[in-house]
C-alpha cells in the first residue's frame, strides 16, 4: 500500500477512529491488526516472512538470554568460570545462527534473483493456478525490519536489553506498518518506550502528526515528483557536458525531497498514533565532510552501522591483529587510524550492498567509503597542510569551502544512482567533461514547460532551505506556528495543502524511492 | 493614562481577533476544513477545464440510440467524421474521442455509453501515445470518475482505479499546468454561461473557442473537429518517436482486454483502427513495429484491426498538408475521405484486399516532394500568425448558443 494512496489515506482515517475509541490498553494490539492488514493489502506471503523473522527473534533472544544469565550455574568457582565460558560460546553461536538465518532470507529473496537474473513476474506466470500460493515476492520491507531484527539480538547478546517474552511485542516492533515503507531503522529500547506506552490524545496527537504529513507530501509531491521528469529526461539514454551535471543536481534534490518527504509523512503517520519515531534526516547539505553528510543522511541506519558494524568490527581479531603488525611499522595513531579507514571501506560496502544487488551500488559504497577512509588516514597530513597554509578552520571562508566541497563529492557520487552499472557511472562521470556536446534540450523541451516548472521549483526548492536553515538553527517552525493565531495557522497549512493539489500532481509518478530498497 | 489606554486598547483588539476564531477543537478543525473546500471549490471553478467529456456522454445517453460509437484520443476527434459515416453505412453514429485520454479511461467510457444506450459498432482509434503511459487523468476533462454519471461505473471506477492512485487526484481534477493556466478567463467565462450547465452538445464551440481550441479547427457536431488551417505542434516540427513494445505500460494491455472482453459479453463489434499518419512520421518512425504489435494484439483478443497507413495508394492519397500538425491530427476533407474508407471497409466482407502486405511498399506509397514535406508544412504554420489566428477565430464567431442550436447534425454543417 503505497502511502501516497487514496486507500491508505482511508485505512489511516479508519485506524485512528478505531485506535482513539478503544481501551488504551488495547492500543498496541490495535496498531499490530493495522500492521497486519497493511502487509495483507501489499501481499498476505509477507505475513510469513514477519512470523519467520518475529519467531527467530523471539525464540534465539530467550535462549541467548538464558545462556547469558547467571542463574543455574555452579557454586565451585572454577566450575562456575568453566560453565560460564561454555554457556558464552552457546550463545555467541547462537547468535550467528541466528543472524545467519535472517540473513539468508534477505539473500534468498533480494540478491539470488539478482544474481540468477531471475525476473519474479515471469517466474511466477509460469507457476500453475493451483500452485499459485508458492508465488515468489520481495517481502514488504525485509531490508528495514530485518536490521532491526539483528539490532534487537545483538542487545540482548551484548546485554544492552532484555529479550522480551512477549511474543507479539515483539512482532509489533518488527512489523510497525509506518516504518515498513523506508524506516526508519529503530532499535527495540527505543520503540519499546514508544509503542507500549499511554498515547495520550488524538487531538494533541493528530495536531502534531498531520502537519509533518503535509510538509512530508510537499517535498514528495511538489518538489520530488516534478524534479523527476527532468531527471528522466536527464538521465535517459547517453547525456553530456552539462546535461550530466544537471542530472547529477536535480537527481539529489529529487532523492533529498523524496526521501526527506518520505520520513516526515511516515513519522507523522506514526505520531497520529502517538508513537514517536526517531529523527532519521537533519539537513544533510549543510554538513562540512562527507562523514557528517552520512550521519546526517539517513541517521538511523548509520546508527545501526556504527553501533552494530563498526564498532564490532574494530574489536574484531583479525583486524586487531592487523593493528599489532601495522604498528611493528608506524605510531599507534597511524595504525588506528587505518583499522578506522578499513572499517569504513567494509561498513560504506555493507551499506551499499543493503540498498541493492547491482554493482552500482557497490560502486557507490566503494567510492563513499574510499573517500572517508583516505580522509581518515590523511588526517593529520591535512592538518599540518591548514597549519602551513594558516587557515582558520573557524573562518566562514574555510566553513563555505567545506560545505561546498561536501556538495560537490556527494553530488559526483550520485553517478551510482543514475547509472545501470558501476562502470556505466565511471563513463557517465567522464562525459560530464565534454562540454561541448552539452544539449540541454534534450532536459528542458519546451520553453512553455521549462518557464513555468522551473519558477516553481526554485520557489519550493527556497521555502525548502529557508525551513531547513530554521531546523538547523534548532528552530521548530512547527511549534512557532501552532503559537500563532487560528487563522494564521490555517492559512499557513491551507496554502500548502493546495500547493500539492496545484502543483503536486505529476504524470507517472510513484511511490517513494527508498521503499524500493 | 496613555499607556493604560494602549493597553486597553490592545486587549480590546485581543478579544475582537479571538471572538472570530473557533473555540472548540471541533470548530476549529471544521473551519480548516470549509477553508480548504471553499479553496477546492475556487480551484475547480478556474481552473477544471469545463467538460466537453460531459456534454458528449449526455448526448450519447439522450433519446436517440447512437448504434456506432467512435471512442479515441485526439486523432480520433478529428479522424472520424460520424455524419460522412451516416451517410455511408446509414448508421447514427457519434464520435467520443477525446484528447489525451488514458486507455484505462476509454474503457470505462465505452461502459459509460452502454447506459442507457445500445451501440451495435464501437471504432476504437488506437494511438501508441497513451499506450506508454500510465493512465492518470490530471485535470484534462478525461476524468469517467468526474465526468461519468453511471453510478455502478463510477463506483467501480473508484474501487477499482481512485484507491491505488494518489490521493490528491480524488480529491480534485485540476492542476496547474501551463495549458491549464493560460485557459482560466475561458473557464471562468464559459461556467459564467447558464447554458454550460445544461451540458448540451450545442455547449461544445462555446467550450472550444474559451479554451483556444478552436484556432485550427471547427466544431461539426456529434464529436467530430473539423480541422481546416495548419498548426504548429508544440512550438516547433513535431518530434519523430520510435515505436517500443517494451514501453508499452501493462496496464494498458490490461485495460484493452477489459475492453474486448466487455463488447464481446455485450454482444458489441469492437473494431480498432490505427488512423493514417501523415508521412512525415511515416519516413521518420517504425510504425510497421506497431502495426505488428497491434495486429497481434487484436488477433490474439479476437477483434478486428484496420491500419489505416497500410491502405493502396489509390484508397487514401495524401501529404503533409492534408494535416494540421505533424502530429497526425487532419484536416477536415482528410477526416472526411479517411471516414468513408473506413466505411467501405467496416461493409466490405473481406477489407483485405484494401491493404498493402508490407511497410516497404507503404514507404514506395508516399509523396517525397520537398512541397508535401514536413518543413513545407511548418512554413505555412509559421505563416500563420497569431493575428491571422485572431482574424479566422472572429470569422468563425458562433452565434449565441441556444438549446436548439446542434438539434440537427446537419445544421452545423452550415456554420
Amino acid at each position: 500500500m503505497n502511502i501516497t494512496t487514496l486507500i491508505f489515506m482511508i485505512f489511516l482515517m479508519a485506524g485512528l477512529l478505531i485506535y482513539y475509541l478503544i481501551p488504551s490498553r488495547f492500543q498496541w494490539q490495535c496498531l499490530l491488526g493495522l500492521s497486519f492488514v497493511f502487509l495483507w493489502a501489499a501481499d498476505w506471503r509477507n505475513l510469513l516472512f514477519v512470523g519467520y523473522v518475529a519467531a527467530i527473534c523471539y525464540g534465539f533472544a530467550i535462549y541467548i538470554e538464558g545462556m547469558l544469565s547467571e542463574a543455574d550455574l555452579p557454586e565451585d568457582r572454577a566450575e562456575r568460570k568453566i560453565a560460564k565460558g561454555a554457556r558464552a560460546r552457546k550463545a555467541k553461536r547462537a547468535v550467528l545462527l541466528a543472524i545467519f538465518l535472517l540473513i539468508l532470507i534477505l539473500a534468498l529473496s533480494k540478491y539470488v534473483p539478482a544474481a540468477l537474473h531471475l525476473n519474479l513476474t515471469s517466474v511466477n506466470e509460469t507457476l500453475q493456478s493451483r500452485w499459485r500460493f508458492l508465488k515468489l515476492i520481495v517481502p514488504f520491507g525485509l531490508s528495514y525490519y530485518l536490521l532491526m531484527a539483528i539490532s534487537y539480538l545483538l542487545d540482548v547478546y551484548w546485554q544492552r536489553g532484555k529479550a522480551d517474552h512477549s511474543f507479539f511485542h515483539l512482532v509489533l516492533f518488527i512489523c510497525y506498518f509506518p516504518q515498513l515503507t523506508q524506516g526508519p531503522i529503530g532499535t527495540y529500547g527505543q520503540m519499546k518506550g514508544e509503542l507500549f506506552k499511554d498515547h495520550g490524545e488524538a487531538w494533541e496527537n493528530i495536531k502534531v502528526g498531520l502537519p509533518l504529513m503535509l510538509w512530508g507530501f510537499f517535498k514528495k509531491m511538489v518538489i520530488a515528483d516534478r524534479t523527476a521528469v527532468f531527471v528522466g529526461r536527464a538521465n535517459s539514454g547517453s547525456q553530456y557536458g552539462l546535461n550530466v551535471l544537471i542530472c547529477l543536481v536535480l537527481y539529489g534534490i529529487q532523492l533529498y525531497c523524496d526521501f526527506s518527504g518520505g520520513i516526515d509523512v511516515v513519522r507523522g503517520v506514526s505520531e497520529c498514533f502517538g508513537v514517536r519515531l526517531g529523527e532519521n534526516f537533519r539537513q544533510p547539505y549543510f554538513s562540512k565532510d562527507l562523514g557528517e553528510f552520512w550521519r546526517r543522511w539517513h541517521i538511523s541506519l548509520g546508527a545501526f552501522m556504527k553501533n552494530y558494524i563498526f564498532f564490532p568490527l574494530a574489536m574484531w581479531k583479525p583486524l586487531k591483529l592487523l593493528k599489532k603488525q601495522l604498528r611493528k611499522h608506524m605510531s599507534m595513531k597511524m595504525a588506528s587510524k587505518i583499522i578506522v579507514a578499513i572499517g569504513d571501506l567494509i561498513v560504506f560496502l555493507i551499506v551499499g550492498i543493503w540498498h541493492g544487488a547491482g554493482s552500482k551500488y557497490a560502486g557507490w559504497g566503494i567510492y563513499n567509503g574510499a573517500i572517508l577512509a583516505f580522509s581518515a588516514v590523511m588526517e593529520d597530513v591535512y592538518r599540518s597542510w591548514k597549519n602551513a597554509l594558516h587557515i582558520n578552520e573557524q573562518s566562514g571562508r574555510w566553513q563555505t569551502f567545506r560545505l561546498v566541497r561536501t556538495l560537490v563529492i556527494v553530488t559526483i557520487g550520485w553517478v551510482f544512482d543514475c547509472a545501470d552499472t558501476a562502470s556505466g557511472a565511471v563513463r557517465m562521470f567522464f562525459r560530464m567533461f565534454m562540454l561541448n556536446r552539452t544539449s540541454l534540450g534534450r532536459i528542458f523541451t519546451t520553453k512553455v514547460e521549462t518557464l513555468f516548472y522551473l519558477p516553481i521549483l526554485f520557489l519550493a526548492c527556497m521555502l525548502l532551505l529557508w525551513v531547513d536553515i530554521q531546523h538547523e538553527k534548532g528552530i521548530s517552525l512547527r511549534q512557532s506556528i501552532a503559537a500563532r493565531p487560528f487563522w494564521k495557522q490555517a492559512a499557513i497549512w491551507t496554502a500548502l495543502f493546495q500547493a500539492i493539489l496545484l502543483v503536486g500532481r505529476t504524470v507517472g509518478a510513484g511511490g517513494f524511492m527508498y521503499a524500493n530498497f | 493614562m496613555n499607556i493604560r489606554h494602549s493597553k486597553q486598547n490592545r486587549r480590546k483588539k485581543k478579544q475582537r481577533k479571538e471572538r472570530w476564531e473557533p473555540q472548540t477543537r471541533l470548530g476549529k478543525a471544521g473551519c480548516l476544513i470549509a477553508l480548504n473546500i471553499v479553496w477546492i471549490l475556487f480551484f475547480s471553478f478556474i481552473l477544471t477545464q469545463p467538460s466537453i467529456l460531459k456534454a458528449e456522454l449526455r448526448e450519447v445517453q439522450g433519446e436517440t440510440n447512437y448504434d456506432t460509437i467512435v471512442v479515441g484520443d485526439s486523432h480520433g476527434e478529428t479522424a472520424v467524421d460520424p455524419a460522412v459515416l451516416d451517410e455511408e453505412l446509414g448508421t447514427t453514429s457519434y464520435n467520443c474521442s477525446r484528447r489525451i485520454m488514458p486507455v484505462k479511461d476509454i474503457y470505462y467510457l465505452m461502459r459509460e455509453v452502454c447506459y442507457h444506450n445500445q451501440p451495435k459498432t464501437i471504432l476504437y482509434e488506437i494511438d501508441p501515445t497513451y499506450w506508454r503511459i500510465p493512465g492518470i487523468s490530471l485535470g484534462n476533462d478525461t476524468s469517467i470518475f468526474f465526468a461519468g454519471s453511471d453510478p455502478k461505473n463510477r463506483l467501480d471506477y473508484f474501487f477499482k482505479e481512485m484507491l491505488t492512485q494518489p490521493f490528491p487526484n480524488f480529491i480534485a481534477d485540476y492542476r496547474l499546468a501551463p495549458r491549464n493556466a493560460s485557459q482560466i478567463p475561458g473557464a471562468a467565462y464559459v461556467r459564467l454561461r447558464p447554458s454550460y450547465w445544461h451540458h448540451g452538445e450545442e455547449t461544445i464551440p462555446m467550450i472550444m473557442k474559451a479554451l483556444y481550441l478552436g484556432a485550427n479547427y471547427e466544431y461539426r457536431g456529434r464529436g467530430f473537429r473539423y480541422g481546416h488551417s495548419y498548426s504548429l505542434h508544440m512550438d516547433t516540427l513535431y518530434k519523430p518517436v520510435k515505436f517500443k513494445v517494451g514501453k508499452i505500460v501493462p496496464e494498458n494491455v490490461e485495460y484493452f482486454h477489459k475492453m474486448a472482453e466487455f463488447c464481446r459479453s455485450k454482444g458489441i463489434r469492437l473494431v480498432c483502427f490505427y488512423s493514417a499518419l501523415p508521412p512525415y512520421r511515416l519516413l521518420r518512425e517504425n510504425e510497421n513495429a506497431a502495426n505488428k504489435y497491434y495486429t497481434d494484439l487484436c488477433k490474439k483478443e479476437g477483434v478486428e484491426f484496420y491500419d489505416m497507413n497500410y491502405l493502396k495508394k489509390e484508397y487514401l492519397d495524401r501529404t503533409d498538408m492534408d494535416y494540421v500538425d505533424l502530429d497526425g491530427h487532419m484536416m477536415g476533407s482528410l477526416g472526411d475521405r479517411q471516414t468513408r474508407v473506413l466505411a467501405k471497409i467496416l461493409s466490405s466482407d473481406d477489407p483485405s484486399s484494401m491493404f498493402v502486405d508490407s511497410y516497404d511498399v507503404v514507404l514506395k506509397n508516399l509523396p517525397k516532394d520537398e512541397a508535401t514535406s514536413g518543413s513545407a508544412l511548418l512554413k505555412e504554420a509559421r505563416r500563420y500568425t497569431k493575428k491571422k489566428q485572431k482574424e479566422t477565430e472572429r470569422a468563425l464567431d458562433l452565434p449565441e448558443v441556444t438549446e436548439t442550436s446542434y438539434a440537427d447534425p446537419a445544421e452545423a454543417d452550415t456554420l
